[in-house]
């Protein structure tokens, strides 16, 4: 089991992070060189707004499980902190079944969007016309991603109840991180 | 209780539920589900007949005698939603921005055109009205937007966004080479670059703020709306352009909807659109030209290209319309035929002399 929770977060490793940090520099990069064309050629390029925008899409959604996996989304364990570890880790068993759930209504609503842009063949307004599909696409790719992560992470919730641990991948509990 | 008192009472419930009954069942009423988003509030002009009670409500349920009602819902979907909205029955009609959907569906945007109508506002808005009045336009429509299950209703137009705020004069198109002027949409991009401009894509919000740090030169958008956020305190200058002369929104019905009404109400419906986007056009035009004195009293200059340069606009002009013709996207084989028409339509417009 130990290594089927490694394989999946090594897909929010690469897809929700890796790639992502790397959309973050080329983001910046684009934004550098329209700036510069506008000012020093007189003649931009007006894709940044645009691209800008997919890029920022991606970088949020399709992070969305990788920032779980790093313990980077807000979280109040203000109570949670009070209880005993084994109580926390089935509260925590349950909100991440809870969370899971929560994907659900989220990959359904995302494959809506993109059958309705399918069917209404939808492109963006600007000069580019792009297919808006392809950005579309990454709310349902980050939304699965986000449910992988999930699974992995109810998979390590199941193994601490059992009182296993995987050691090495640093998800023993630990009272000081809020597990 | 008397028997006379009962008897009485079992009349009176009995009349009310024979008025219920007739009301509900007997008669064949309608219920039009219209979608549009109140965005601007009472200076949108469209807002006097969408309004919930207003003319749009109050015209078809006088027409038919009751038959259609009304129930008018502001903000049910977000702007950019409203055409699947309608397509799909979630409502059975909506106030489509069609201009906001030119790169998904450019024929419906023929209005994009340099020079389709005459680019001073007054004379053109009045030459779009003839296209939308003109039946075989209406039939292209409804024959191109049968295909998303889709009826054209009516058009409300908007004065058109198209002159530049700038703080350079600009009489040649030489004034304009190598000016960074702020365009939205596919064709208004293609324009601007056509007559030597450099486009440039900002968010909406950040144009007068722009103009002032002199990220941007110029913006093209309409005389009205460009006063309404600011752009009359950060420019000089306000040049009319022949590009984007038009810009207005469709009112579209759920085919659908439409199909099932009996055919006294379906025509009902057709004329009470036609009604309305009389309303709308005059009432723009009006607008428009109270804009002009406003702008004018703001101290902004307002100036158009000099008429030497004519020969190199309709270069550039004949450029675009090319390009709308072959520009990928649903019904490129219409496109000749609706262009076709829409010229017809405007030139019976112009031909008409009183006699």
């Amino acid at each position: 089991m130990a290594g089927f929770v490694k394989f999946l977060e090594g897909i929010s490793e690469i897809f929700g992070g890796k790639l992502q940090g790397c959309l973050v520099f080329l983001l910046m990069a684009m934004v550098m060189v329209e700036v510069l064309a506008r000012y020093l050629l007189q003649s931009p390029l007006s894709v940044a707004e645009e691209l800008g925008g997919y890029a920022l899409v991606s970088i949020t959604f399709m992070g969305l499980g990788y920032t779980w996996k790093e313990r980077g989304h807000v979280r109040v364990e203000l109570l949670v902190n009070l209880l005993p570890l084994k109580w926390r880790a089935r509260l925590r068993f349950v909100t991440l079944v809870m969370a899971a759930g929560f994907c659900v209504p989220m990959i359904a609503g995302s494959w809506a969007m993109l059958q309705d842009s399918l069917l209404f063949e939808a492109r963006s307004g600007s000069w580019l016309r792009t297919p808006l599909v392809y950005p579309q696409s990454l709310l349902l790719v980050g939304s699965l991603l986000l449910l992988v992560q999930f699974i992995a992470e109810i998979m390590k919730a199941t193994g601490r109840m059992d009182g296993k641990t995987f050691s090495g991948d640093g998800t023993a509990p630990d009272p000081d991180r809020g597990d | 209780m008397g028997d006379k008192m009962k008897h009485g009472l079992l009349g009176m419930v009995f009349i009310l539920l024979v008025t219920f009954a007739a009301d509900g069942f007997c008669t064949d009423t309608h219920t039009l589900k219209f979608a549009w988003n109140d965005i601007w509030g009472p200076k949108f002009r469209a807002s006097q007949v969408y309004r919930p009670l207003g003319e749009m409500n109050r015209l078809l349920y006088e027409k038919s005698r009751g038959r259609i009602r009304m129930e008018i819902i502001s903000k049910m979907f977000p702007s950019g939603e409203l055409f699947q909205a309608v397509a799909r029955g979630k409502a059975d009609g909506g106030d489509v921005a069609m201009p906001w959907l030119s790169g998904t569906y450019p024929i419906w945007n023929w209005g994009e055109i340099p020079g389709i109508v005459n680019p001073d506002p007054v004379k053109g808005l009045a030459e779009e009205l003839a296209v939308y009045n003109d039946d075989t336009v209406r039939k292209i429509y409804d024959a191109t937007l049968a295909k998303y299950n889709l009826k054209f209703w009516f058009v409300t137009q908007w004065d058109p966004a198209n002159g530049i705020w700038s703080n350079k004069e600009i009489t040649t198109l030489s004034d304009l080479k190598g000016m960074k002027i702020r365009v939205g949409g596919y064709l208004p991009t293609k324009g601007v670059k056509s007559l030597g401009g450099s486009p440039v894509t900002i968010a909406g919000s950040e144009l007068a703020p722009a103009m002032m740090a002199g990220t941007i030169d110029g913006v093209l958008t309409s005389l009205g709306y460009g006063y309404s956020i600011g752009l009359g305190k950060v420019s000089k200058y306000f040049t009319t352009t022949p590009l984007s002369p038009t810009w207005s929104a469709v009112t579209l019905l759920n085919k659908r909807w439409f199909d099932a009404l009996p055919e006294d109400l379906q025509a009902i419906v057709m004329d009470t659109g036609r009604e309305l986007q009389q309303m709308v056009s005059l009432s723009t035009t009006a607008e428009y030209i109270m804009s002009l004195d406003a702008v004018d009293l703001s101290g902004v200059t307002r100036t158009r290209f000099a008429d030497s340069e004519q020969a190199r606009i309709n270069e550039a002009a004949a450029l675009v319309e090319k390009e709308w013709l072959n520009v990928d996207g649903p019904w490129k084989s219409k496109r000749v035929e609706l262009l076709t028409a829409v010229k017809a339509a405007v030139d019976a417009y112009r031909a008409f002399d009183g006699k």
